[in-house]
C-alpha cells in the first residue's frame, strides 16, 4: 500500500485499522489506533509522533491529533483556537449554541465567570451534605441488587444507575432541586434530555444529511426543547425574582450564585433572553453529568475492582480517614466534607482510571495564525484547514512519557517529580487544558470520590459479559458497565 | 405496458429546471474535485516538509497489551477490539 494515496488519502489506512472493529466505534479510538500502530505507520520515527496529521477526507476534514500534551497545551492554553464546528453543531440541538461550550470571546468570559464561582472547590464541598442524600440512594440501590449472604447478584448495566445518580447530583448542586431520578424513575426533564442527546448529531460529512432533514427528528428536538425549557425556565425566573424583587439572599447552589452575579453584570437583552442563556448552561451541566461523570464513575469502579491490591489499599485509606464503621462514614462526611481532600490514594486511582479511559476529547478549528512549534523542526506545523483534536486516549497511553502505559498504577500520581513513573506536565488532561477547561471539574471529582467512599468498602463489583450476552442473546453486544455485585 | 406508455408520454420537467439541476451537479462535482486535489496535495506538501503523517502499514496490530485486556473476561480478551474504549459516549468534549 502506498504511503498517501492521491485519490483516497489515508482512508485505506483507516479502513485497514478499523476493518475488524465494530462499525460504530467511538471516534476517539482512531488516534489510539494510529498511535498503537506507530511502528508500522511511522517507520522512520523512533517513537510515536506527538502530532499526527491525518487525511480522511471526504469522511471528515483534515485532522491533526495532538498526542503529546505539550502540543495540546499549545493549542488550548497558549492560544485559544475557535471552538470546533463539529462540537458547535452537536450542542446546537441541546442548547442552541448558547452554552459555555459554544460561546466565544467576551460573552463566554461573562458566563464562565458567573458559573465558575459556584463550581469552586470550596462551594462544592459545602454542597456535600445535600449530595450525600443522592449518593446514599445510589449505594442502597446497588446493595439491593447484590446477592444474599455475600453471593453475586444478577447482572445489570451499571451506567443506567450512575446516569441517574449524576443527574440527581447536578440537580442538587446546580438547581437545589431533588430531581429524584434514582427514586422515582425517569422524569420528563431527564427523559427529554436523554432523547435530545440521542438526536444530537456530529456532522462530519454529507451522510448526516438525512438525519438533519428528518421531520421526525426535528419535531422531537423541538418537543424536547419545549419540555426542558418548560421545566427549567420557571425555576430560573423564580430565583431571579427572589433575588431582584424580594431581595432574598438565595441559597448557595451554583445557580443561586450565578443569578446573584447576573444582577451585578447588567447584561443586555430581555429577561427572556437571559433566561434562555441560563437554561442553556443548566442543560449543559445536566448533560455533563449524564454523559461524562456517569461513565467516569463506572470506569473507576471497574479499574479499581479489577485490582485486589488497589481495593485493599483504598479500603485501608477509607478506614483510616472515614473510620472503620461503614454506617458512620456517611455521617462523618456530612459533618466534615473536607475529609474528601484527605484521600490521596483514592484521588490517584481516579486519575489513573481516567488516564486509561478518558472517553472524550477536545476539538478546535485550526487557523492561519496558529501553527505548532515543534522542537527540532525548522518549519511551523500548520493548523489552517485542519481540525485540531486532542488525541487524549492515545496521549494518556503514550509510552514515551507514561512508563508501563497500559498498566493500572495509581502510585504514578503519588510519587515525586523525579520518579520515573511521575507524569510530566500536561500529560494527564482529563478536564482539558487552559482557560476553557471543564468548569465543573471539582463537582465531578467530589462526586466520584463520594461514590467510591460509599461503595468500595460495601460491595464487590465485577464484569459479567457472558451473563449479559446470554441475557441479550447478542454475541458481541456491548454493554458498558455490565456488572454484578456481591 | 399502458402504464409505461402513459409514463413516457407525461409532460417532462421544464427545461429551466433541468438546466438548473445540471448546473448544480456540475458545480458540486467541480467543488468536490477541487477540494480533493487541494487536500491531497496539501498532505504531499506536508510530507515533503518533513511533517509526519501515517506513511505505511506494514502490519496490523489491533489487539491491546495483555495487561489491558486482562481487565476483562477471557471471552472478551479474544476479541480484536477493546470494549472499554468502545463505549457509546456521544459527546465530542466534556471540557468547555
Amino acid at each position: 500500500m502506498g504511503p498517501h494515496s492521491l485519490l483516497f488519502g489515508h482512508l485505506p489506512i483507516l479502513r485497514r485499522l478499523t476493518g475488524p472493529l465494530p462499525s460504530d466505534i467511538h471516534l476517539n479510538y482512531i488516534p489510539h489506533l494510529l498511535a498503537s500502530n506507530w511502528k508500522s505507520l511511522f517507520p522512520y520515527e523512533d517513537a510515536c509522533p506527538g502530532l499526527i496529521y491525518a487525511d480522511f477526507w471526504p469522511l471528515v476534514e483534515p485532522l491533526v491529533y495532538t498526542i503529546n500534551g505539550a502540543y495540546t497545551h499549545q493549542s488550548l492554553a497558549e492560544v485559544q483556537l475557535p471552538k470546533s464546528t463539529h462540537g458547535m453543531n452537536f450542542f446546537h440541538t441541546l442548547t442552541e449554541q448558547k452554552d459555555l461550550n459554544c460561546l466565544e470571546g467576551a460573552q463566554w468570559k461573562v458566563w464562565r465567570g458567573l458559573f465558575a464561582t459556584g463550581f469552586s472547590q470550596g462551594r462544592i464541598l459545602a454542597l456535600v451534605p445535600a449530595m450525600l442524600e443522592d449518593l446514599a440512594v445510589f449505594r442502597d440501590k446497588l446493595v439491593s441488587r447484590a446477592g444474599p449472604g455475600g453471593s453475586w447478584g444478577d447482572v445489570f448495566p451499571l451506567q443506567d444507575l450512575t446516569r441517574r445518580l449524576a443527574v440527581d447530583v447536578v440537580g442538587r448542586a446546580v438547581l437545589d432541586l431533588p430531581l429524584g431520578e434514582q427514586t422515582y424513575g425517569v422524569s420528563p426533564l431527564f427523559g427529554a434530555l436523554m432523547d435530545q442527546v440521542e438526536h444530537s448529531i456530529l456532522i462530519y460529512n454529507v451522510l448526516a444529511l438525512p438525519r438533519i432533514l428528518s421531520p421526525m427528528r426535528n419535531f422531537k428536538v423541538w418537543r424536547n426543547r419545549r419540555i426542558m425549557r418548560g421545566i427549567l425556565a420557571p425555576l430560573v425566573r423564580e430565583k431571579m425574582e427572589g433575588v431582584r424583587v424580594r431581595g432574598e439572599a438565595g441559597g448557595k447552589t451554583v445557580l443561586d450564585l450565578a443569578i446573584k452575579g447576573l444582577e451585578q453584570e447588567h447584561l443586555g437583552g430581555s429577561e427572556d433572553e437571559i433566561i434562555d442563556f441560563v437554561v442553556a448552561q443548566l442543560k449543559l451541566f445536566l448533560f455533563g453529568g449524564y454523559d461524562t461523570s456517569s461513565g467516569t464513575i463506572c470506569w473507576c469502579i471497574h479499574t479499581v475492582m479489577k485490582h485486589p491490591s488497589v481495593v485493599a489499599k483504598m479500603r485501608a485509606e477509607h478506614d483510616a480517614v472515614l473510620g472503620a464503621d461503614l454506617d458512620a462514614a456517611e455521617e462523618r462526611l456530612r459533618a466534615a466534607p473536607h475529609l474528601l481532600n484527605q484521600l490521596p490514594y483514592t484521588t490517584a486511582c481516579i486519575k489513573e482510571s481516567t488516564r486509561l479511559y478518558s472517553g472524550f476529547c477536545v476539538a478546535r478549528n485550526g487557523t492561519k495564525d496558529f501553527s505548532f512549534a515543534v522542537p527540532g523542526s525548522a518549519v511551523p506545523w500548520p493548523t489552517d484547514g485542519f481540525s485540531v483534536y486532542d488525541g487524549i486516549n492515545a496521549g494518556q497511553r503514550w509510552e514515551k512519557i507514561w512508563p508501563r502505559a497500559d498498566e493500572f498504577i495509581p502510585d504514578r500520581f503519588l510519587v515525586g517529580p523525579d520518579h520515573e513513573l511521575a507524569p510530566p506536565k500536561y500529560a494527564w488532561r482529563l478536564f482539558g487544558l487552559g482557560p476553557r477547561n471543564c468548569v465543573a471539574m471539582d463537582l465531578a471529582m467530589v462526586e466520584i470520590k463520594l461514590a467510591l467512599a460509599l461503595i468500595v468498602r460495601t460491595l464487590d463489583v465485577d464484569c459479567a459479559w457472558e451473563k449479559w450476552d446470554a441475557l441479550q442473546c447478542v454475541k458481541y453486544f456491548f454493554c458498558f458497565g455490565g456488572g454484578f455485585l456481591r | 405496458m399502458m402504464r409505461i406508455m402513459e409514463y413516457l408520454e407525461r409532460p417532462r420537467m421544464p427545461p429551466w429546471l433541468s438546466r438548473l439541476i445540471w448546473v448544480a451537479l456540475t458545480l458540486s462535482t467541480a467543488q468536490f474535485l477541487y477540494k480533493l486535489v487541494t487536500i491531497r496535495l496539501k498532505f504531499r506538501k506536508l510530507r515533503a516538509q518533513g511533517i509526519v503523517s501515517p506513511t505505511d502499514l506494514k502490519e496490523e496490530k489491533h489487539t491491546l497489551p495483555d495487561s489491558v485486556a486482562d481487565f476483562d473476561d477471557p471471552q472478551h480478551t479474544s476479541q480484536s477490539w477493546d470494549p472499554i474504549l468502545y463505549y457509546s459516549d456521544t459527546s465530542p468534549s466534556s471540557a468547555d
